[in-house]
């Protein structure tokens, strides 16, 4: 299991631009799904990438399922010539994403992303409009059996914010 | 309309209470939304999102009570019970032994 907190921590300190997407948004958002690993989209600038090499290197991040002695080197340049990485790191699982089916890279997410305060800070974590639309996009079975329950829950935000406090007026005294 | 014991209305309002001093404020549920939010839960409008995803099989219930809870603390939630999953995993896996 990832730690989330430490993990969001890590990527602050160090100045990355990332935005919080898969089944930790969903979570954030009021699903009920359980998920162990931490997605994440990432800026794929060279210098954000050099950033979040400077925040993950510390964990030992290694290729997740890999073989054992497999050689990987977490550095700029493998994550500037690859796109998206499943890894495994001492602070649990962190899939590195630079593209989503359905939304494309991090300025695209970003944009439509939400702020959210989270254990003293504020991340970027992905609208439930975007996570349906990846999911769609993706079509995998694990994905779209999660559609329903994000559908629903979008319904139940408008619903909420649908109900306004009603304001009783006196009538004027005269 | 749903009782107002029913709603544990004064444990609701303490575990949702707004986090301060950040752009984003998570507001706590007021009691008019939840009973409106929980009379939708058990009656979804035909033909609503909320209806298929009950049809589908998804708890409605779980997501409602997640809506009156902060964001950080849906996290913690999650992580408990993915915590009780891997414990009731090694447990399983002793007894196999």
């Amino acid at each position: 299991m990832i730690n989330f907190e430490a993990t969001l921590k890590a990527l602050s300190e160090c100045g990355v631009n990332f935005v919080v997407i898969g089944g930790y948004a969903a979570t954030l958002h009021g699903s009920a799904y359980l998920t162990r690993d931490l997605d994440i989209c990432y800026e794929r600038t060279p210098g954000n990438i050099e950033r979040l090499v400077s925040a993950l290197r510390p964990y030992h991040p290694r290729l997740r399922g890999a073989p054992e002695g497999l050689p990987f080197l977490f550095d700029v340049e493998t994550l500037s010539n690859g796109m998206n990485f499943t890894l495994a790191t001492d602070l649990g699982d962190i899939d590195l994403l630079g593209h989503l089916s359905g939304l494309g890279e991090f300025p695209t997410v970003a944009l439509d992303a939400i702020s959210m305060p989270l254990f003293g800070g504020e991340y970027r974590v992905a609208s439930l409009d975007s996570l349906i639309r990846s999911k769609r996009a993706a079509g995998r079975n694990k994905d779209l059996n999660v559609l329903p329950e994000l559908e629903a829950l979008k319904e139940m935000h408008a619903q909420k914010e649908q109900t306004k406090p009603q304001v009783q007026t006196e009538p004027p005294q005269d | 309309m749903v009782p107002a014991r029913q709603l544990n209305w004064g444990e609701i309002q303490k575990e949702a209470r707004p986090l301060k001093g950040l752009k984003y404020v998570q507001r706590a549920m007021t009691r008019e939304e939840h009973e409106r939010l929980y009379a939708l839960v058990q009656n979804p409008p035909p033909g609503s999102k909320m209806e298929a995803a009950k049809v589908y099989g998804v708890d409605l219930t779980l997501n409602l009570r997640s809506l009156t809870r902060t964001p950080a603390e849906r996290v913690h939630e999650m992580e408990a019970a993915l915590k009780f999953a891997e414990e009731l995993r090694r447990a399983a896996a002793h007894l196999d032994r």
